[in-house]
């Protein structure tokens, strides 16, 4: 009971001169009203103090915040470009030869910031000219809308039951997730191909899904999290009569809600840019997602790759600007409960 | 704050998807018929009834029927004949009767001579016959002046007159209607189609963008204008015995094809219809048999329905065996068949095919065995069909990988992936064309069956018939891989005063050459690009060494090679138009001149370039000492190895070998690789005789040269400034035989497949250089590093 | 209910205030019913695992052992050793190896000092925030090709670096190419291991480091013994994540310089995908075992040094 008191009387101090005093200096006998000024100076150096530091980090997280943010927006303000600007600025290095190969014409690059002339054109004709854009963009909510969901419901579960339960053979099973979600692509792209084929789900959706709702990168994730509820929470409810499917609902998932969010986001992020499986598991054209598309882009209209850049960023940019509350608020170490 | 902020997210994600969506079903919906739409517009062959041909040949002088009708159990044709002999031409209406398929009892309706000239006709249910008839004045006679033939010509079309006639089902003339004055004023009539309702009123395609219209008496009526920028396709009646045409238009988008209505009365076009077929250049259309219309293109065949504004694809013609690029005419009878008329231009064939819809299951099924190719092969599908037709065992299925509307790299790359994982998990095609792909990687991997025990064990084909160096190219790891049956020659071409006479040189040689002539062209379309190609395709030993696994592209020689290339032109300067090459030649303003000798008159074709000057065939240059020539194998085909039916993948290769070469038969081009065979092309070619009249005197042209049996033909080049350049093929010599046999001694192969990523490295890597962005020394190290890694990768 | 007060008051792990339950007995009836019931959940996600990344997994081992997986003969170790002593392979290890150790600990390190940075109460907090989150959800195509022409022989980065006198760098065909990469990396993933950081910072109890200020430990001495271990976990889990975004890495790579780039930037993954581009499938399996062999080891130790370490932490 003494040391809360002891904190309260503190941290009144702390609120009251925004730095913590070290050491109380011995004051000189002074009379009280130098004293007072003493007093009153010292405070206010220590307010410059600090705002002189806030102000630095402030320019420092500003400076790296633009650095940051350059490049989106110049994404987005150049997809207000009309393409003949696109090709005089950065006709350099987009321009191919006839063969399709690069071309170095010795041009400056000009970085534009603000289009000189602000055009719907790029827009216009992706969005009205070229249905084929669109249809691929449903593709690509068609496959990847059902793998974050479905990995999901998949991942809380293990993870629920990993954290329930450590034993060796759990923790091995757990190590070889993390082992085999390093694996890169192409590792396991090709015995995907066979094995799809043998279940016959090739040139169909199921190819894509399937890989993708059983991935362990979202139990990975989740595990940690689920790990930090404790242990007495869920004796509690036990007492209370749960069963292990009622502890799972009521209180770990409620819970957890910050991370599977945290998840959720990643995973769209991760499979939004899914390219190299629907390409060879799909051989359908009709069937591939915005993805494939865009990195075929690249190397073809210029003009257009800006507004399809920005088109295919704006989804992930709602699903996080949505989560993003739950984002920050859930990664943390709180197993908190109201009671 | 934090709830506002999630509705105002969640209102946008709503708009958003809405937006887009709209904007989806706006795009696909406005009636933009793209290939793209148009496919998804065609169902596919329903699976439950077949169409199963029979062939018939036509005789020799029904081949050149056209524009055939079908009605009343009668077919009607334009026929033209000309008679060389008597220099007199005949255009007439012949109407054959159809018995069971066969066209009997030809009788002629209507005939000209020599002044007239059937322009089209038509038919209608009735039987009543309309056509439209030119009436030419009188050519001067045989003994006129080249002056006097210009000014008939010039004059031919003013004074011609033009008769629009009706004869009805008994053969009674019912009008004749003389419009030639509605002609005047254009420079040139000509109809392509003309159609009649029931009503007896004619609507006819002028000029290919105007319909006229002629009322029940055959007089003029009115003018539909069809479309501003584009053309009138074809026009046809519908089951509902209406007037349509089918139309081109050119916007934005390409080309968009429509179906729509014609309006008499209106003189207007009327309703127009949607999803009409359209892709891969589709033809005339006629009623359909179920649907309101029938028509068909180099695919297949399709019926339309007005009504549903989709169609169906009825037949695909390779399904049925039939070469899709050659058909001329597609009628339906009541009957529910379809005829079909194709003319093998090669073989100088006309078959009639009869189409009978026959239950699936009801079809004799034969063996399946699918061919694997990465583009589209018109060759190889002729050659497919061709024993289609003639095997009652097997039949053969083509599966192309590459996606025909994307020609982009990345396109080629998944098509290659796509074949790959086909062969891996086991669904590969039974027979492979190599042409694109890495034939070395695909043979290490054993993915292709070893030709050789097939080749021992045939008896059309001798192993040792073949040349060897050919065999030693297509065996790789001991086993042969592929068998092509033809190879070209390729080579360079320069004057013996320039190059010397002895075949073969350098680089440096070659270099040389240019800084003594340093205004000269080198190779006519020669371009920096172009040049590292050519350095590269002879003598990549110059700078890889394969044994040791290293490169050497940082070595002095390929520096020169580049600053060489530099000298070039990024992409070549067409504003002075086409030069004549045998002109610049003789100036010695272009001192090179390719050679691609695939027969042996092309010898003689390239030698007549350089007008009568002594010629070198110097080659390509290189530092092997070899001549400089190149040989390529055409046609690779390969089995593979994990295949279920390498018997008949091999019956269906024997077959191409054997008949690409045979005497009757020559599909192909290029000199056989069979000894036995190239000596009798030989024999062939050297093997003419002057053609004989009756009375046994030999025929010469005007210039007194004698006219050979099989030998003639040539091109005329017309240059910028309307210079032109003219070649006869003349009969082959000794001489030229025995430069080709020198050529072919010294020659080169080169195995097609070459390591394309190498040349995409180099390629990239100097255009720095050519623009100037980097050094010569930069680049050159770069070039080392990355192929270098190349190099250390595959080793 | 006396354990649930104690809860609400001070939630944190620390030591005085929560009273450890007792774990169940390992034989007990219960425990076992608790392995068998968690096994359920587990199962799922287990059985997927297993058909679509075990299995796959064994098939590969399985072409490792082959010549070639057309003609599938036996060669046992054959192709481990010529993996291994093939210079392009070692050449892609060096890379890889060189680029997770540069950019992974400078991923931690400044994402920790950035996160330091803003827990300062500076304004615009949660603004900020996000800016440094948005690189991370834009995808990895519409992002090219900015980078490309930031970097190009032409571009904006080379004109600041010639108004320092230097020669223009064509950046991704040198050896400095690794530096783009390093940053591109580092524009990715900084934001999300920030706010990792910055959630763990903000949870650090802070009765803690009221003592440690009473006990005049200046900032330094404070991070050093206090954070950090309260951050240990944390930073496993962020150098985890960053190792997984430093494989991921090869698709920017594959996008801006295709399938065989200057040499510096040739990472494990192009060696991989070549070969698997020319049916090469038993290299590829070889190379992918013994990369897993690595990081099975990498990661092994990561653990134990997590499990040493935090221990106290947890309890």
């Amino acid at each position: 009971m003494e040391d809360f008191r002891k904190k309260d009387v503190l941290s009144e101090e702390i609120l009251y001169l925004g730095t913590e005093p070290k050491k109380k200096k011995p004051r000189k006998n002074y009379s009280q009203e130098v004293l007072r000024k003493m007093d009153k100076r010292a405070a206010r150096a220590r307010k410059l103090f600090r705002f002189i530091k806030i102000s630095i980090a402030t320019v420092i997280a500003a400076f790296f915040a633009i650095l940051f943010l350059m490049p989106i927006v110049l994404t987005i303000s150049n997809s207000f470009m009309a393409s003949s600007e696109i090709a005089s600025n950065y006709g350099t290095v987009f321009a191919t030869n006839s063969n399709g190969g690069k071309v170095y014409i010795s041009e400056k690059v000009n970085l534009k910031f603000i289009p000189d002339m602000v055009s719907f054109s790029q827009y216009s004709t992706v969005l009205f000219k070229s249905p084929e854009y669109l249809l691929k963009f449903w593709n690509s909510v068609i496959l990847v809308g059902p793998i974050v969901l479905f990995q999901l419901i998949v991942a809380t579960l293990a993870s629920y039951g990993f954290a329930r339960y450590t034993g060796k053979l759990r923790a091995i099973i757990f190590f070889s997730y993390v082992i085999l979600m390093l694996m890169p692509y192409q590792v396991t792209l090709v015995p995907n191909y066979l094995v799809s084929s043998w279940l016959k789900i090739l040139d169909t959706y199921w190819a894509i899904w399937l890989p993708g709702i059983f991935s362990p990168f979202a139990v990975f994730l989740l595990t940690k999290f689920m790990k930090r509820i404790p242990e007495s929470m869920i004796e509690a409810a036990q007492i209370d009569g749960a069963g292990e499917w009622q502890i799972y609902r009521r209180i770990c998932l409620p819970l957890c809600k910050g991370a599977i969010c945290s998840a959720a986001i990643l995973v769209f992020i991760d499979y939004w840019n899914m390219v190299e499986q629907p390409l060879i598991l799909l051989a359908d054209g009709e069937k591939h997602p915005l993805s494939v598309f865009l990195s075929k882009i690249n190397s073809g209209e210029v003009g257009l790759a800006f507004a399809v850049a920005t088109i295919y960023m704006v989804p992930t940019l709602l699903v996080f600007l949505y989560g993003e509350e739950y984002l920050v608020d859930g990664i943390t170490y709180q197993g908190g409960v109201k009671g | 704050m934090f709830y506002k902020k999630k509705w105002f997210i969640t209102g946008m994600a709503l708009a958003l998807s809405l937006g887009l969506a709209a904007c989806t079903s706006m795009g696909t919906d406005g009636g933009d018929v793209d290939s793209k739409s148009g496919k998804a517009a065609v169902e596919e062959i329903v699976p439950e009834f077949t169409y199963v041909a029979k062939f018939s040949s036509l005789s020799e002088d029904m081949g050149n029927l056209e524009n055939m009708v079908i009605s009343g159990g009668y077919v009607y044709a334009m026929k033209y004949d000309f008679n060389a002999e008597t220099n007199s031409d005949a255009s007439s209406v012949v109407k054959y009767q159809l018995n069971n398929g066969k066209f009997e009892n030809p009788e002629k309706i209507i005939e000209f001579g020599n002044n007239g000239y059937v322009l089209n006709f038509c038919v209608d249910e009735a039987g009543n016959l309309y056509y439209v008839s030119r009436i030419s004045p009188d050519a001067p006679g045989e003994d006129a002046t080249e002056a006097q033939w210009n000014a008939y010509y010039e004059s031919m079309d003013q004074n011609s007159k033009y008769h629009l006639i009706k004869i009805d089902a008994q053969g009674n003339q019912v009008y004749d209607v003389d419009f030639t004055n509605e002609t005047k004023g254009r420079e040139y009539f000509y109809t392509n189609q003309i159609v009649a309702d029931e009503k007896g009123r004619v609507f006819a395609i002028v000029g290919g963008e105007g319909i006229w219209t002629f009322d029940e008496n055959g007089n003029k009526s009115g003018e539909i204008t069809v479309s501003q920028n584009g053309y009138v396709h074809s026009m046809g009646i519908g089951k509902d015995k209406k007037c349509y045409v089918s139309y081109v238009q050119y916007g934005n988008e390409g080309a968009t094809t429509t179906f729509a209505e014609l309006d008499y009365d209106g003189k207007k076009l009327g309703k127009s219809y949607a999803n009409y077929p359209s892709g891969n250049g589709s033809s005339s259309f006629t009623k359909g048999i179920e649907s309101d219309i029938l028509c068909y293109d180099g695919t297949g065949v399709y019926e339309y329905s007005m009504e549903k504004e989709e169609a169906q694809k009825l037949l695909a013609w390779l399904d049925c065996d039939v070469n899709g690029d050659q058909v001329s005419a597609v009628i339906p009878s009541a009957d529910g068949k379809i005829y079909a008329i194709t003319r093998d231009w090669n073989a100088n064939e006309t078959s009639l095919v009869e189409l009978s819809k026959m239950k699936t299951e009801d079809v004799i099924k034969r063996e399946t065995i699918k061919v694997g190719t990465i583009y589209q092969d018109s060759s190889l599908n002729t050659k497919i069909i061709e024993f289609n037709k003639n095997n009652d065992k097997y039949r053969i299925t083509v599966k192309t990988y590459m996606d025909e509307n994307d020609w982009s790299e990345k396109s080629y790359q998944d098509a290659i992936a796509n074949l790959t994982n086909d062969l891996l998990s086991g669904n590969g095609p039974d027979i492979l064309d190599l042409s694109s792909l890495d034939v070395n990687n695909l043979a290490k991997k054993g993915v292709l069956e070893d030709l050789m025990p097939y080749l021992e064990k045939s008896t059309r084909l001798n192993k040792n018939d073949f040349f060897e160096r050919i065999l030693d190219v297509a065996t790789i790891n001991g086993s042969l891989v592929y068998l092509p049956s033809t190879f070209t020659l390729s080579t360079l071409a320069a004057k013996t005063s320039l190059v010397g006479d002895k075949m073969g040189w350098t680089l440096e040689d070659m270099m040389k050459l240019q800084e003594a002539y340093p205004k000269a062209e080198l190779l006519q379309g020669a371009t920096k690009d172009l040049i590292i190609q050519l350095m590269l395709m002879l003598d990549k030993e110059a700078f890889i060494d394969a044994e040791k696994n290293e490169c050497h592209f940082d070595s002095e020689q390929f520096k020169n090679v580049l600053k060489f290339a530099n000298k070039f032109p990024k992409e070549y300067d067409y504003s002075n138009g086409y030069q004549l090459p045998p002109l610049l030649l003789k100036d010695n303003r272009l001192l090179l001149a390719d050679a691609n000798i695939y027969g042996f008159e092309e010898i003689q074709s390239t030698l007549a370039y350089f007008s009568g000057d002594q010629v070198t065939f110097i080659g390509y240059p290189n530092s092997k000492g070899s001549n400089g020539c190149i040989m390529m194998p055409n046609e690779q085909y390969g089995i593979n190895a994990q295949s279920q039916h390498k018997d008949a993948a091999w019956a269906f290769l024997e077959d191409v070998i054997d008949s690409e070469t045979d005497d009757n038969r020559y599909y192909g081009y290029g000199f056989s690789t069979m000894k036995s065979r190239y000596e009798k092309q030989k024999a062939k070619a050297l093997d003419v005789k002057p053609m004989t009249d009756e009375n046994g005197e030999v025929i010469t042209d005007d210039k007194g040269n004698p006219i050979y049996e099989g030998v003639g033909g040539g091109y005329t080049m017309v240059g910028e400034n309307g210079e032109e350049w003219s070649y006869v093929y003349k009969p082959v010599t000794e001489e030229d035989c025995a430069i080709v046999e020198k050529l072919l001694a010294g020659a080169t192969v080169i195995d097609v497949s070459m390591d394309e990523e190498l040349n995409k490295i180099i390629n990239e890597e100097a255009q720095a250089y050519f623009d100037g962005a980097k050094s010569l020394d930069d680049v050159a190290n770069v070039i080392q590093n990355r192929a270098n890694l190349y190099l250390k990768e595959n080793n | 209910m006396n354990k649930k007060v104690k809860l609400s008051k001070a939630n944190t792990n620390s030591e005085e205030t929560v009273k450890k339950v007792k774990p169940p007995k390992r034989n007990s009836k219960r425990f076992r019913k608790l392995k068998f019931k968690s096994g359920l959940f587990i199962a799922p996600s287990f059985l997927g695992v297993m058909a679509f990344f075990l299995i796959p997994f064994c098939v590969i081992i399985y072409y490792s052992v082959l010549d070639n997986p057309i003609s599938a003969n036996y060669v046992g170790f054959e192709n481990f050793k010529n993996v291994a002593k093939n210079e392009a392979f070692m050449t892609a290890v060096k890379n890889t190896a060189t680029f997770s150790a540069i950019a992974v600990p400078l991923a931690v390190v400044l994402s920790l000092i950035l996160a330091m940075v803003l827990d300062l109460n500076i304004p615009f907090r949660s603004q900020f925030r996000t800016f440094f989150l948005s690189p991370m959800m834009v995808p990895v195509a519409s992002i090219v090709l900015i980078w490309q022409v930031l970097f190009h022989n032409n571009g904006a980065v080379n004109d600041v670096v010639m108004k320092f006198g230097v020669d223009r760098i064509d950046w991704f065909k040198s050896d400095q190419a690794i530096i783009v990469i390093v940053i591109l990396f580092l524009w990715k993933n900084l934001g999300y291991n920030m706010i990792l950081f910055m959630a763990a910072l903000a949870s650090i109890p802070k009765d803690i480091l009221e003592v440690a200020r009473l006990e005049s430990a200046n900032p330094i001495q404070t991070f050093f013994y206090v954070k950090t271990r309260y951050l240990s976990s944390t930073v496993l889990f962020v150098t985890i994540m960053s190792l997984i975004s430093s494989f991921k890495i090869f698709r920017e790579i594959y996008l801006l310089t295709t399938d065989y780039p200057y040499p510096t930037l040739y990472m494990l993954q192009h060696y991989m995908n070549n070969k698997f581009k020319k049916l090469d499938y038993q290299a590829l399996s070889a190379g992918a075992i013994m990369m897993s062999i690595v990081m099975v080891l990498i990661i092994g130790l990561l653990f134990i040094v997590e499990e040493r370490f935090g221990k106290d932490v947890e309890g």
